[in-house]
């Protein structure tokens, strides 16, 4: 038995005009865990692809578990466990049906209640995998990839749009899962997962930039990110141009958003319970907790996009649920992922948004003028906005909900998926927003975000379960770094 | 084989899960079928006909009075030309006749009587009828009046007989034809979506990194819509029979073995589409263009193929629902004809077999596709 598990000898691979990958030349270790580090769109994705036969390269040379995969899919796959990016579940099929269908078409008669009771979701198994959280759809992918103990496993972003309990949980349940024999490649736009692992590969559009043990590259934590930041280029804060170009309308508002004990129940389950906080002038608020603690719908509700069921909320003064209209003209939305027209160009996408918050002629040409200007999308105004680079998406999608200049700005996810760079790069423009003047609520699952907010709140099952300072939350938690006052502070709401 | 079931019986689980499926294998049938039975009809109707009398010779009379009598005809009188006309232009009216003064004095001097026949052309089916009404009343009633003997008798008098369908009622053939339509907008749509649908909601990548073929995966997505398409054709074929009480002069077995196949040919074309499209808003948009608007139009239904241009009678060879139509009205109202179900069922299995072939061609168990921008 030879001792790789992957052998890749000058890999080339595009689609069409793009450039996925060039020269890629790679070995790996059986038994080795391996994280594969890179933006959204660096190519990780389509690496992972080629690793298991799912596409072919353009040229180059590729061994799997000593298959080729263009050749031999069928033996790779039979010693390997892949989970797709968006785990490959039905969601119309229940959790047990899952694991039957996937476990017929892998040929295993592999006992289910071992995985059921590893990943915790015995009790759940006759829910629809569509019902599930997203870190249980997580587990349930993991279950479905793990069913022919593989020598081979291979995760692609298993944990995007996941709190970071979830993710902590998944990472030693995969390590608990194998043996000392199995290979794991684990793809993740998460440095601290990455960290963990035995060795990395660093791609940067389409390239493979560093390949080697993760301990190279820093002793501990903060020695490693910094480290990665370097190699992918590095990054030097500019300051964002917001400052000199957006004029926010001066009030005197002391909370400019404000909740009034919002509940939301949806037939028996209550989604959100007496949920009540105010936001001032400048503020950056956060909202963390689990996936399905009700961040979501609590940011809906003052949307006016749902209905509380009782409580109220209010912004700049205007009731959300009297007046939506007029209370959404002070708002800017930024949904998570990418919800511009992909098929319209930049300049059309903000023409287009421009006219939809009722701004016309001049004033609306001197707007669009001044967004492009700021987020320096001058260069791409005719570019269709599928094709634009990651860290440009982002930006328009942020241009797009400010281009009326409102005081209020709401932030879902907003950077879920998003290299490091561009994270960094997004917040510098956050922060300028606060400094003059609006106020902000975001949610997100990254923990060293969480630092920026001036205060947060702390969701678990519906409730708040601690609201401060970030500073103040992880003393009063005895913790070290948020990240660990989050898992801490969840972990104490779900035992009682 | 063990792989094929798994899938069949996830099909199925999500068949019985997505009401869409069911509504689109009974309920949309159904809106079709009472739309073709009370909604179309290519036969004789009744017409609002006005008519100005300017003869008041009694000797007339029968004649307005014959006008009255017919079960096609709503008579309307007039005394001023100009309101009838205006009738007519207001589409209150389908037709006018007027009677001239000299009329029965014509005929008393055996001369050649006429009547003023005003149609709407705009509507050139319809005017066809009344023209055709209006003459053969006013041939009948003088048949029977006392101006007979002007008339020569006819060397040719030809005796209709519509054999297989003797009141000519066009229920009769529209209704087992719109069946063929209703089962080739089924196959389509049922199948149009299923491959799309795993591509979008990207379970297709779970799937192809197992151990399935090729084989397994195309039977799975032919065999549950298949037992789902017989299951609604044979739900028609009873609303036909039973509730809207179409003549069936065939056999029911056969009725069943060519409609199989011709189930077999729609969901070909319809697996074709969703192995081609990622989206199944694209999958469902070509289904309908290439599902129903060629069946509706080039398969002989409502407009017969002879009388289209050469081109298209060509065209309509590759259309499965050109072989059912002729299959199904003649089952239907002749009854089992051993040639037309010999010639049809054997083109209607060449064009399934093709379309299987090409499904299973242009599936294959990589992504490559997918990721075309």
């Amino acid at each position: 038995m030879a001792d790789n598990c992957i052998e890749i000898e000058n890999l080339y691979k595009s689609f069409g005009k793009i450039k996925a990958l060039s020269d890629i030349n790679l070995i790996l270790k059986r038994g080795k865990t391996v994280a594969l580090i890179g933006a959204d769109g660096s190519g990780k994705t389509t690496l992972l692809r080629l690793l298991v036969g799912l596409l072919y390269p353009d040229s180059g040379k590729i061994l799997t578990l000593n298959f080729n995969p263009s050749k031999d899919k069928a033996s790779i796959l039979k010693n390997t466990g892949y989970m797709p990016q968006k785990f490959g579940l039905y969601e119309d099929l229940t959790v047990i049906e899952n694991l039957k269908l996937y476990s017929k078409l892998k040929n295993t008669d592999n006992n289910f209640d071992i995985l059921l009771e590893f990943t915790g979701l015995k009790s759940f198994q006759n829910r629809l995998a569509g019902n599930l959280s997203g870190g249980m759809k997580q587990k349930l992918g993991l279950a479905c990839a793990l069913l022919s103990e593989p020598e081979l496993l291979v995760l692609d972003e298993p944990s995007v749009g996941v709190d970071p309990l979830s993710r902590m949980e998944l990472l030693k349940l995969v390590k608990k899962m194998i043996n000392k024999n199995t290979s794991v490649i684990w793809s993740s736009s998460y440095l601290d997962e990455a960290y963990s692992f035995d060795s990395c590969v660093i791609l940067d559009k389409g390239k493979i930039i560093y390949k080697g043990l993760t301990k190279d590259l820093g002793n501990n934590y903060e020695d490693f990110e910094e480290k990665v930041i370097k190699l992918m280029g590095g990054f030097i804060e500019t300051p964002s141009l917001i400052a000199k170009n957006y004029n926010v309308a001066e009030h005197n508002k002391e909370c400019v958003v404000l909740a009034e004990k919002l509940s939301k129940k949806f037939g028996d389950f209550t989604a959100v319970k007496d949920n009540s906080f105010c936001i001032k002038k400048g503020e950056i608020f956060g909202l963390l907790g689990p996936n399905g603690a009700g961040k979501s719908t609590t940011f809906q509700m003052m949307c006016a996009l749902t209905k509380p069921t009782s409580g109220n909320g209010y912004i700049m003064g205007i009731d959300v649920v009297e007046n939506p209209a007029k209370a959404r003209s002070y708002l800017g939305y930024m949904a998570q992922k990418f919800s511009l027209y992909s098929r319209l160009t930049v300049y059309d996408n903000l023409n287009f948004f421009a006219g939809a918050y009722g701004l016309f002629g001049k004033n609306k040409k001197e707007k669009i003028k001044r967004m492009l200007d700021i987020f320096e999308l001058n260069e791409y105004k005719n570019t269709i906005s599928s094709l634009l680079p990651l860290g440009f998406k982002q930006r328009l999608s942020l241009s797009c909900a400010l281009i009326h200049e409102p005081p209020v700005l709401f932030l879902d996810e907003p950077t879920s998926g998003v290299d490091v760079i561009q994270r960094k790069e997004f917040w510098t423009h956050i922060k300028a927003l606060s400094n003059i003047g609006v106020s902000i609520l975001v949610t997100t699952h990254f923990m060293e975000e969480a630092r920026f907010c001036d205060n947060i709140s702390l969701f678990y099952g519906g409730e708040i379960i601690a609201a401060d300072k970030p500073s103040e939350i992880v003393k009063n938690s005895g913790t070290k770094n948020m990240q660990e006052a989050f898992i801490k502070l969840i972990k104490k709401a779900r035992n009682e | 084989m063990k792989i094929c079931f798994a899938l069949i019986q996830k099909e199925f689980y999500q068949i019985t899960r997505d009401f869409s499926s069911l509504l689109i294998a009974f309920v949309l049938p159904l809106m079709i079928l009472l739309l073709y039975r009370y909604g179309v009809n290519l036969d004789t109707v009744k017409i609002t006909l006005g008519i100005k009398n300017d003869d008041i010779n009694p000797k007339l009379s029968t004649l307005v009075e014959a006008f009255n009598k017919s079960k096609y005809i709503k008579t309307e009188y007039f005394f001023n030309k100009e309101e009838m006309y205006n009738k007519i232009k207001n589409s209150k009216l389908k037709g006018g006749i007027i009677i001239p003064n000299d009329f029965i004095s014509n005929l008393e001097k055996e001369n050649t009587a006429e009547i003023l026949v005003i149609t709407d052309g705009s509507e050139a089916n319809l005017a066809n009828y009344v023209s055709n009404y209006i003459l053969e009343i006013a041939n009948n009633w003088l048949n029977s009046s006392d101006f007979k003997f002007n008339l020569n008798s006819p060397l040719v008098v030809p005796v209709t007989r519509y054999w297989y369908n003797q009141d000519i009622n066009s229920h009769y053939f529209i209704l087992p034809g719109s069946l063929a339509i209703t089962m080739n907008m089924i196959g389509m749509l049922l199948t149009a979506l299923v491959i799309s649908r795993e591509w979008e909601r990207g379970t297709i990548e779970g799937l192809f990194s197992t151990n399935i073929s090729k084989f397994d995966f195309v039977l799975s997505k032919y065999i549950p819509y298949f037992m789902l398409g017989i299951l609604s054709f044979l739900f028609n074929v009873f609303i036909c029979i039973y509730v809207f009480k179409i003549p069936f002069r065939g056999n029911i077995l056969i009725l069943i073995f060519v409609g199989a196949l011709y189930l077999f040919c729609c969901l070909g074309v319809g697996l074709t589409i969703s192995s081609n499209y990622k989206e199944q808003f694209s999958s469902s948009q070509m289904a309908l263009s290439f599902g129903l608007l060629p069946a509706l139009m080039l398969s002989g239904l409502i407009y017969p193929i002879n009388s289209m241009p050469k081109i298209f009678q060509y065209l309509t060879l590759i259309l499965p629902p050109r072989y059912f139509i002729i299959f199904i009205q003649s089952e239907f109202m002749a009854g089992s004809i051993p040639k037309i179900i010999l010639i049809n069922s054997v083109f209607l299995f060449i064009l399934g077999v093709a379309l299987f072939l090409l499904v299973y061609s242009s599936i294959n168990l990589r992504l490559e596709k997918c990721l075309k921008k």
